[in-house]
C-alpha cells in the first residue's frame, strides 16, 4: 500500500515535471529559443543553399507589371504633333540621343464675319460676280467690281448692287463716282479706283476676329464637383496603396 | 522503477532551463563561439582578416556541388548575419588572391554572389526580368563592359554595364526597391555595379539560375 502511494507520487511528479516542461517550450518565444539552440547547434551543418537563402530579402511579388519606361520609339509617337525623334540609328552614329525639331508653326486661319452669319473663311479664288441673295454671306475678295449703270466720267445711276450681298445687308449704298468709304488700305497691287471710271474696288474686309470667351463659371464648384473630385482622389490613392502593395515597376532594362 | 521515472523528470526539467537560458539575445554560447565550420584558412590571408567570413566545410562543399546550388568548389561566403534589404550588398575582397572570377545569380531569392578564387567578395539584392521581359538564365558570359553606358533603346543611363547576351541584356547599376523589376537585365545597387565592374573582365562567367522551373514558366 505504501508502495503504491510512493509509486503514484512520482508519477504525478513526473506529469507535472513533463506539463512544465511542454508548457515552457509552446510559448512561441521559448520555442524559438529552442530551435536557435539547435539552429546554433548544427551551424556548420547548414548547407550553401540555405546560407544564401538565408540573405534574401524574399521572393519577388507576382504582380502585373506597371512599366515606367516606354520604349523610345513609344514615347516619340506619344509626343505632341509637330515634334519629331530622330531614329535610334543617328543616335547610334554619335548623334545626341533626341533631337526634337519643332516643325514650323501653320499660319492662322483668318475668319472673317459678316453681319449675321456665321464666319467663313475667305475664299482663294474670286467670287463671281452677279446678284444673289439667300446664300451664305462670303466676303468679298478685293478685285474690281463694274459697277451697273455706270458710265464715262462716273455717270450712271441707280443703286450699285454688290454680288453675293445678302438681303438687306449692313453696308451703305455706293454712289457711282463717289470714294470708297474709308477703310482699310488696299493691297499692294490692286489699282485704286479711277476718277470716273465706274469701277468700285470694295476695301478688303480682313478682320481677325477671336473666338469668343468660354461662358463664365461658377468661382465655387458645385457640389456634385467637390463629390467627383473627392471621389477621384479616392481612387487615385486607392490605386497608389494597391500598386505600392502589389506591383511591380519597370525601373531599367 | 523509481530511479528511471527520476531521470526523465530531470531531463525534461534540464531541457526546460537550457531552452531559458538560450533566448534570442542572450551571449552567444560556447557552441556558438566555436562554431563547427573548418577552418580553412586563405592563402596570404593574414588572421585577423579572416572575421566576416564563413568558411565551409568539405562536406558542404560537395553537398553545394551535389545539389546544384554551385557547380565549382566554394570555400568561403560572406558572412551576412540578416537578410538583406533592397538596396543593400556587401562587398569584401580584402586578402582573397586572384583567381578565376565568376558571378552567381539566383533569380529566386534575388541575390546576386561574386567569387574570386574560390571565395565570395561580394553579394547584393538585384532586381530582375519582368513577366514579359523574362531574364535569360544559364551560363552566360561577360561579353562587354561599359562604364557609362547610356541605353539608346530605352534613353536610360546604365552605369557600370557588364553585357551579357547580344541584344543587350546587362548587369548594371539601377535602383535596387521593392517590387522593382526590370526589361530582363539585372539591376544591382550602384556601388555594387562599381565593385563588380572592377572586380571582373571580358570572358568571366555568369550563372544565372532561374527563379521558377519550366514547366511553372510555361503555365
Amino acid at each position: 500500500m505504501l508502495l503504491s502511494r510512493r509509486n503514484s507520487a512520482i508519477a504525478a511528479f513526473v506529469a507535472l515535471a513533463a506539463a512544465v516542461s511542454i508548457g515552457v517550450v509552446s510559448d512561441p518565444q521559448l520555442a524559438s529559443a529552442v530551435g536557435e539552440q539547435v539552429h546554433q547547434g548544427v551551424n556548420g551543418m547548414k548547407t550553401v543553399a540555405s546560407m544564401l537563402a538565408g540573405r534574401s530579402p524574399g521572393e519577388r511579388p507576382k504582380g502585373a507589371l506597371a512599366k515606367l519606361k516606354q520604349l523610345k520609339h513609344k514615347r516619340a509617337a506619344a509626343l505632341p504633333l509637330g515634334r519629331h525623334v530622330l531614329p535610334p540609328a543617328a543616335a547610334l552614329l554619335g548623334a545626341p540621343p533626341a533631337i526634337i525639331v519643332p516643325q514650323p508653326i501653320a499660319p492662322a486661319p483668318i475668319y472673317d464675319v459678316v453681319a449675321g452669319g456665321p464666319p467663313t473663311v475667305l475664299p482663294p479664288v474670286p467670287v463671281p460676280t452677279g446678284g444673289g441673295g439667300g446664300g451664305p454671306p462670303i466676303v468679298f475678295p478685293p478685285v474690281p467690281v463694274p459697277i451697273g449703270g455706270g458710265g464715262g466720267g462716273g455717270g450712271g445711276g441707280g443703286p450699285p448692287v454688290l454680288p453675293g450681298t445678302p438681303p438687306g445687308g449692313s453696308g451703305p449704298p455706293v454712289l457711282p463716282g463717289t470714294p470708297p468709304p474709308a477703310g482699310p488700305p488696299a493691297l499692294p497691287g490692286i489699282p485704286p479706283p479711277g476718277g470716273g471710271g465706274g469701277v468700285f474696288v470694295p476695301p478688303p474686309i480682313i478682320t481677325t476676329v477671336v473666338p469668343p470667351p468660354p461662358p463664365a463659371t461658377s468661382a465655387v464648384p458645385e457640389p456634385a464637383s467637390w463629390a467627383m473630385m473627392l471621389v477621384g482622389f479616392a481612387m487615385v490613392g486607392g490605386a497608389l496603396r494597391r500598386k505600392r502593395r502589389i506591383g511591380v515597376h519597370i525601373v531599367a532594362a | 522503477m523509481k530511479v528511471a521515472a527520476l531521470a526523465v523528470a530531470c531531463l525534461l526539467v534540464g531541457e526546460s532551463a537550457a531552452a531559458l537560458k538560450s533566448r534570442p539575445g542572450a551571449p552567444a554560447s560556447s557552441a556558438r563561439a566555436v562554431p563547427h565550420r573548418v577552418a580553412q584558412p586563405i592563402a596570404q590571408l593574414p588572421a585577423g582578416e579572416a572575421d566576416g567570413r564563413i568558411f565551409l566545410t568539405n562536406a558542404q562543399q560537395r553537398q553545394a556541388i551535389a545539389s546544384g546550388t554551385v557547380d565549382r568548389p566554394v570555400r568561403s561566403l560572406l558572412a551576412v548575419e540578416s537578410p538583406l534589404r533592397y538596396g543593400d550588398y556587401k562587398w569584401n575582397d580584402r586578402g582573397i588572391p586572384a583567381g578565376p572570377t565568376w558571378v552567381r545569380i539566383d533569380l529566386r531569392t534575388q541575390i546576386i554572389s561574386v567569387f574570386r578564387a574560390g571565395h565570395e567578395i561580394g553579394t547584393a539584392v538585384v532586381v530582375y526580368g519582368g513577366d514579359n521581359k523574362e531574364t535569360p538564365t544559364g551560363k552566360l558570359h561577360i561579353l562587354g563592359k561599359a562604364r557609362n553606358h547610356r541605353s539608346s533603346l530605352y534613353d536610360a543611363e546604365m552605369p557600370y554595364t557588364l553585357r551579357l547576351t547580344n541584344d543587350g541584356v546587362s548587369i548594371h547599376g539601377s535602383s535596387v526597391r521593392w517590387g522593382a523589376a526590370t526589361h530582363g537585365c539585372i539591376g544591382v545597387p550602384l556601388d555594387f555595379a562599381e565593385h563588380l565592374f572592377d572586380a571582373t573582365r571580358t570572358g568571366d562567367e555568369v550563372v544565372i539560375i532561374p527563379d521558377r522551373s519550366p514547366s511553372q514558366r510555361s503555365s
